[in-house]
């Protein structure tokens, strides 16, 4: 029992970086129908830039604590003008273009953050200093759960709280609900789409942040491909609970952490990852549009 | 007419390259994970291959000709080390240095072999010299040998009654975990379980998770310096008293980096590391090497592939 419960642990630690980071993707191609595949990029260039901030901060006397704020609210703050400027530069010009044009520049935009990383960082592993968090664990029914991952998962479920609350209930929510169901119809009732899409990138490079900053300080080692690896799987998540689906990914990203976890602890390590994509076909055979996913009338 | 002026310009041109590749330097190919996760790694080899052609031509080269390094970035992976052993073959390459991870130099091998270039390798996989290509020289233990030792040390030396086993998928990883599993078994020790991990993926706490169930002994990892870090420092995390014992990938200084002070008592099996060698040579190019970058060699194995370098060079 308690090793069943350490797997649960171990899954929600790694599902909720799935699940933030898949927010970014699952946003993005609601409003815009376009993936976004530059987003795991910045989910990598948000740990760099952590580690930078840091490194900056740690000597300077400052309370542990007040730090780590710090750390995090810069970081937010840099990789979101960093996801308004990639909207400007990268797919507004091609708002009015072919959907695969705007896939290409994504394409294009993934490859220029990586190997820009890899130049101005350099291609070796950099590592995260130890005891950023105090190393306090509690055991609970048998399953350790260290103060990281107690942060990591809390800080989590209020982001996606506050996410969900933003979204249902204020003016600016409304507005990006109804551009995601009609563009031209919500231009013609007067909102802004522009302006919703800048929204969308921000909210989306935040959370990203969020991500890539959990990535560096709870695995440590970060290097400049590491947004290619969460990418794939938080955009597995995202078509797993319903790509452009905001609770969809939440729950995708969790049940993928939750699937990985109980598969390479109870049937077989080496086929963990099969499993996983024999889960995704399956879900993608009953349900097409992922678990959360509504179903689209066709428009002819 | 027109037709003719072309051929004509084609045969000139391709006269021009004929009269390049008969030029008076002797080209070596490096092989290399410049970039990528191995990239520690991959660097040291080149620094060590263009220091030793450097102290070659500062001694006049060999037979009158100056040595010429051309590094090609495979990344460790399989598929780009193909593209590079056809560039390095089309740059009329003599030998070619490389690479580090197994899987690539056992993708590269067979285009060597076919342009009868010659080529060393510190890979450790028991596959690589499967083919018995003539061109292909491996300047380091095989895995089958590493395996009997460790084995012996862990059953026999250390009396570790309950060894758990843990690889990547890569060639080298499953090579020598397979082999280290068998030995272990031929001394009668008791393997309770073997395990796979993806590399790359740094959350490794199911199947440690799955292991701590099992109440082992010890851990033995055979992979990858990156992935091994993050493996012994999940494994203390999640309170796993088990001793770690890392093959020999695991020798390089990002492990202590990755591992943090989980690192402390953890242990890996290789070859002496470079500045245990006692050979006077061994130690001149140690020093050389750390003027000329400023820092140290990242591990033996860089030092491996100058040495099968050097053999080749001492045999022209």
């Amino acid at each position: 029992m308690d090793i069943f419960i350490q797997q649960i642990v171990n899954g929600l630690t790694i599902g909720s970086i799935f699940a933030l980071v898949a927010l970014g993707y699952t946003m993005v191609y609601g409003v815009m129908k376009l993936i976004n595949f530059a987003h795991g990029d910045m989910v990598a260039l948000s740990a760099y830039v952590g580690l930078v901030l840091y490194t900056q901060f740690v000597g300077s006397g400052m309370p542990q604590a007040f730090i780590i704020i710090l750390v995090f609210l810069i970081t937010a703050l840099i990789i979101a003008a960093a996801g308004v400027i990639l909207e400007r530069l990268a797919y507004r010009p091609l708002r009015n273009a072919p959907r695969l044009s705007a896939v290409v520049s994504a394409l294009g935009a993934s490859m220029l953050i990586q190997n820009g990383i890899m130049l101005y960082w350099g291609p070796n592993i950099l590592t995260f200093p130890i005891g950023i968090f105090p190393e306090t664990s509690w055991v609970i029914f048998g399953a350790t759960i260290t103060f990281i991952q107690a942060f990591m998962l809390i800080l989590t479920v209020v982001l996606m709280v506050s996410l969900t609350m933003f979204i249902n209930f204020t003016k600016y929510g409304t507005a990006i609900r109804a551009s995601s169901i009609n563009q031209d119809a919500a231009k013609l009732m007067g909102i802004n789409v522009n302006m919703v899409v800048t929204i969308i990138f921000i909210i989306g490079a935040v959370l990203g942040s969020v991500g890539g900053l959990f990535i560096g300080i709870y695995y440590r080692g970060i290097e400049f491909t590491l947004g290619w690896n969460y990418g794939l799987s938080a955009f597995i998540a995202a078509i797993l609970g319903g790509i452009g689906n905001i609770p969809g990914s939440m729950v995708g990203g969790y049940l993928l952490g939750l699937f990985t976890a109980l598969i390479s602890g109870y049937v077989s390590s080496v086929w963990a990852e099969a499993f996983t994509y024999i889960l995704l076909i399956v879900i993608l055979i009953f349900r097409p549009t992922g678990i959360l996913g509504e179903r689209v009338a066709e428009k002819v | 007419m027109r037709k003719l002026v072309i051929l004509s310009l084609a045969v000139l041109i391709s006269a021009l390259f004929a009269g390049t590749a008969i030029a008076d330097t002797i080209k070596i190919g490096v092989q290399a994970p410049i970039t990528g996760q191995y990239a520690n790694e991959g660097q040291g080899i080149d620094n060590a291959a263009r220091l030793l052609a450097k102290q070659y031509n500062a001694k006049g080269g060999i037979l009158g000709k100056k040595l010429e390094v051309f590094t090609c970035d495979d990344e460790g992976q399989a598929m780009k080390a193909a593209i590079c052993a056809k560039e390095l073959v089309q740059k009329d390459v003599i030998m070619v240095i490389g690479s580090y991870t197994s899987c690539a130099a056992l993708a590269a091998q067979k285009t060597y072999f076919r342009a009868g270039v010659l080529q060393t390798t510190d890979g450790t996989s028991d596959d690589l010299v499967k083919e018995g290509y003539w061109t292909f020289f491996r300047n380091s233990n095989p895995n089958s040998a590493a395996a009997v030792f460790t084995a012996d040390y862990l059953v026999n030396f250390k009396d570790f009654d309950r060894i758990a086993v843990v690889s990547d998928f890569s060639s080298y990883a499953t090579g020598l975990a397979d082999s280290v599993v068998a030995e272990i078994k031929k001394a009668g020790g008791n393997v309770i379980d073997y395990s796979k991990i993806k590399s790359k993926s740094q959350n490794f706490t199911p199947v440690l998770t799955k292991i701590k169930s099992m109440n082992p002994d010890a851990i033995y990892f055979a992979g990858y310096y990156s992935d091994g870090g993050l493996l012994r420092a999940q494994q203390k995390q999640l309170g796993i008293d088990a001793a770690f014992v890392g093959g020999d990938a695991n020798d390089n200084e990002e492990f202590i980096n990755l591992a943090g002070s989980a690192a402390e008592g953890s242990k890996i099996i290789n070859v002496p590391t470079p500045d245990m060698l006692a050979y006077d040579s061994a130690k001149k190019f140690l020093a050389a090497y750390e003027k000329e970058y400023g820092k140290k060699m990242p591990s033996t194995w860089a030092l491996l592939n100058a040495d099968g370098m050097y053999a080749f060079l001492t045999a022209i």
